[in-house]
């Protein structure tokens, strides 16, 4: 008798690979039972494709639904989910998207999908309580600049080949105007999200590398020294005041 | 020792999370797939209002108990802290697998019923409610397509596992009634071939026919739970309601 784990192999092969002729003399079910498992086919394919389209609705109204379908049906047979939760399938879509020749006269495609990914991950986040301007005067100032500091949980920092955040605004907002142009440009930007609210920043290249190093855990001096090399008028006091302000610093880590 | 819970509850789907908690109706219970929950945290503090209202069924889809790969104990602590935090008045999942070495198929896939699943289940169920630390039903799965390989039917495989573990069942009627039009079996000779006493929730849900490519002129009833409830299948409801009263007088959880 086949080993369980020899028919799954040989089902699995059959949903992903369409190859259902080395599974066909296991099976039962009416005359020609493999037809049957195609059931089983079709609901794999279509519930991810469906995923995917769920998921990239901006990538859709900027190269087609048809586009992204086609797409996502190369995909899901070519990179089978390894997550179980749907929602967390198709991070590397835009990848998959920037690597189809099909799209090779859409250069921003990749960079789009990928701002699209972290809106919809940062957009259903919940934030936590703030930390405020007095909880970091009141740290000690001799531990300040080896510790860390957390961002709130909905927050994204990406750095792009093109200025797609603008397109995405257009797109969040529904006002298309009768022409936009778009040309390569290095672009840094702050996706912010919570409980459905979304705020996409544009930011200044030191401003959004001490915020990205500190968002990656960085120590508060480092993050500054880094965001000094690229732009020494760079003033790392203002900006812990300035995230104070917007909420976006939720607890401050000291490091022996 | 499962709560008491009469009635009949709903599922619960992410669109309505927001009306639900806006204007509560008078349902009995929902029931929730955790893993619609565990990447989107706001959904995940509407279902605590939620839960701070009504009691919760906790049905997942991606556990996978089947997997002759095993469970992903991953996967399995995600569910548990949602569970921690929802605190459900039931816990089930199905007689299926949906998982191939790190691959997740998105489906609920049949089981060959022989000694080896069989065994491969009792330790995955122990293994999940170990983890969780609650009891876990178990639900009879739609079928289109069986096995060959298969040495005992599903309510044989289904009494097996009841006296092997002491888990308790839910039994889905609408998978009965499709899989017995689809397998050619009886179905009130399978629900009279359950163990009755072990029966602690029924499901009841929409399912569709389409033409049965596997044999010229018959249909195939799939379940998508996209339409209303079959006047059938409301019949078989009112058996399996008079078959398992004495268990359903006790815990009687019905999820429309």
């Amino acid at each position: 008798m086949l080993p369980l784990s020899e028919t799954q192999r040989l089902v699995r092969n059959a949903l992903v690979a369409s190859d259902f002729d080395a599974v066909s003399p296991i099976l039962v079910g009416g005359q020609a039972p493999a037809e049957r498992l195609a059931v089983h086919r079709r609901h794999y394919h279509a519930s991810l494709v469906d995923a995917l389209r769920t998921r990239y609705p901006a990538t859709a109204w900027l190269i087609g639904d048809l586009a992204v379908t086609v797409a996502a049906s190369r995909y899901v047979i070519a990179r089978p989910p390894r997550v179980f939760c749907i929602a967390e399938f198709g991070e590397d879509f835009p990848q998959f998207l920037g690597s189809e020749s099909s799209l090779s006269a859409v250069p921003y495609i990749e960079a789009f999908a990928a701002l699209e990914w972290q809106v919809g991950r940062v957009s259903v986040a919940v934030d936590s309580p703030a930390l405020t301007l007095a909880d970091l005067t009141a740290a000690d100032a001799s531990m300040l600049m080896s510790s860390s500091l957390i961002l709130q949980p909905g927050v994204a920092y990406m750095t792009m080949d093109w200025p797609v955040d603008a397109l995405m605004r257009i797109y969040l907002s529904g006002q298309v105007p009768p022409q936009f142009q778009m040309e390569p440009a290095t672009t840094h930007v702050e996706v912010r999200g919570a409980r459905g609210a979304l705020h996409i920043t544009t930011l200044s290249p030191a401003t959004w590398t001490f915020r990205s190093l500190l968002q990656a855990g960085r120590a508060i001096g480092l993050a500054a020294e880094d965001a000094l090399e690229r732009d020494p008028q760079f003033d790392p006091a203002r900006t812990l005041v300035e995230l104070c302000d917007l909420l976006l610093l939720t607890r401050l880590e000291y490091r022996v | 020792m499962l709560p008491h819970l009469a009635g009949a509850g709903i599922g619960l789907r992410l669109p309505h999370l927001a009306d639900i908690v806006a204007h509560p109706p008078q349902v009995p219970f929902f029931e929730v797939h955790p893993e619609s929950f565990l990447a989107n945290p706001h959904a995940t503090e509407l279902l605590l209002t939620i839960a701070g209202r009504h009691p919760i069924s906790v049905h997942t889809v991606g556990v996978s108990i089947g997997s002759a790969s095993g469970v992903d104990h991953a996967h399995l602590a995600r569910v548990k802290q949602l569970v921690d935090l929802v605190n459900p008045v039931l816990l089930s999942g199905h007689v299926a697998w949906s998982t191939h070495a790190g691959e997740y198929l998105n489906d609920l896939l049949p089981l060959p019923y022989t000694d080896e699943s069989l065994k491969l289940l009792v330790a995955h169920i122990r293994q999940v409610q170990d983890a969780i630390e609650r009891p876990y039903l178990v639900e009879n799965p739609s079928s289109y397509v069986g096995y060959g390989t298969s040495t005992m039917t599903e309510p044989a495989f289904l009494t097996a596992l009841v006296a092997e573990t002491g888990c308790r069942l839910l039994c889905d009627v609408s998978n009965v009634y499709l899989s017995a039009h689809n397998m050619g079996f009886d179905a009130h000779a399978y629900l009279d071939a359950l163990p009755a006493a072990a029966i602690a929730e029924l499901h009841l849900g929409g399912f569709e026919a389409e033409p049965d490519d596997s044999t010229p002129g018959a249909t195939l009833l799939v379940d998508t739970h996209g339409t209303s409830i079959h006047p059938d299948a409301w019949r078989l409801y009112e058996y399996a309601i008079a078959r398992f009263a004495s268990a359903l007088s006790r815990i009687h959880a019905a999820t429309l």
